[in-house]
């Protein structure tokens, strides 16, 4: 597929200027094709879709607005390969960027998810575990502020209320909270280590 | 001649630029609330034929008859039909637009009050 010839080109862009109703079609006609071939065999594009839309975009650059082509500067083709050029560069930036947004929101979903298999055994350990903190920890006031320290509570009046030591002084209180919450926390490192010897 | 994989985007970006006989032909398209292979259809060409047509430039208004005979004499279609089509969109245009229609303009109102052939007429 060939471009048209100097004197063809020219034609072309003065019917273009004339406002000659089938010019525009036979730029299309003439240019689209070559374009796309000028985009694959020079900037090695493999992406046909991308080629002909980045042909395409030059032409209709070039339509809406002929005058801005200069005749003593270039030939015509010469012009809209450079439009074609750049409008093809845009879109390549633009894909990448888009790729790169699916690849990064991908991977952040890929993380956040797990398979249903594993969901199922954290379920099943979860709750074989809750059934040892019950028998090590039986008060129902230590199980609460065991809960509370895991979600990362450190408010000690959140805390004391759970642990019922709401009505103390605040220094006593604040020394109570800490034998209560290193106190729970002992247990359950004893009951880590134990299961830890249990395992084959 | 095959026709080329560009042309079916082509038509249709074309009615983003107001010098394409494209855009007109889009707005035809939605007053009539017709399908693009029912206009096709309208104007007595395939599909593809309209794709060409929307990348004409639209018909000059001070050369209007010279320019859709050109159109209709390279695509084959029927040159009422297209004045038809031109001159409804240039009157409801107009109308929306809130434009004064002078004199001149007279025709267009004719023009858009014409029938498809085969319509029915109103009572």
């Amino acid at each position: 597929m060939r471009f048209p010839s100097k004197p063809e080109e020219l034609d072309l862009h003065e019917r273009v200027l004339g406002g000659d109703p089938l010019a525009p079609t036979d730029i299309f006609g003439a240019f689209v094709d070559p374009l796309a071939a000028v985009l694959r065999s020079e900037l090695g594009c493999r992406d046909e879709e991308l080629m002909y839309d980045a042909a395409v975009d030059a032409v209709f650059a070039y339509l809406d607005a002929p005058e801005v082509y200069d005749r003593d500067r270039a030939r015509l083709s010469t012009f809209l390969r450079r439009i074609a050029t750049v409008r093809l560069v845009d879109r390549l930036r633009s894909t990448s960027r888009r790729r790169e947004r699916e690849e990064n929101f991908r991977a952040s979903v890929e993380l956040r998810a797990e398979a249903p298999n594993v969901v199922m055994e954290r379920a099943i350990e979860a709750r074989e575990l809750s059934k040892y903190v019950e028998a090590a920890l039986p008060d129902g006031r230590d199980q609460e502020a065991l809960k509370l320290i895991l979600a990362g509570e450190g408010h000690t009046v959140r805390l004391a209320a759970v642990l019922g030591l709401g009505g103390l002084p605040a220094d006593e209180q604040k020394l109570a909270v800490k034998r209560h919450r290193d106190r729970i926390l002992k247990v359950l490192e004893r009951m880590g280590e134990a299961l830890d010897d249990d395992d084959p | 001649m095959t026709t080329p994989r560009w042309l079916a985007s082509a038509a249709v970006e074309s009615a983003n630029h107001g010098w394409a006989l494209g855009s007109v032909l889009k707005q035809y398209q939605e007053i009539e609330e017709l399908t693009s292979q029912e206009l096709a259809d309208d104007l007595g060409c395939s599909p593809t034929t309209l794709r060409w047509i929307c990348l004409c430039r639209r018909p000059a208004k001070n050369r209007f008859a010279e320019d859709v005979s050109q159109i209709a004499a390279r695509f084959n279609i029927d040159l009422s039909r297209l004045v038809a089509a031109l001159r409804r969109v240039e009157v409801v245009s107009a109308l929306r637009d809130g434009l004064p229609i002078d004199a001149d303009d007279s025709e267009l109102l004719l023009a858009a009050r014409d029938r498809k052939p085969g319509s029915r007429e109103d009572p």
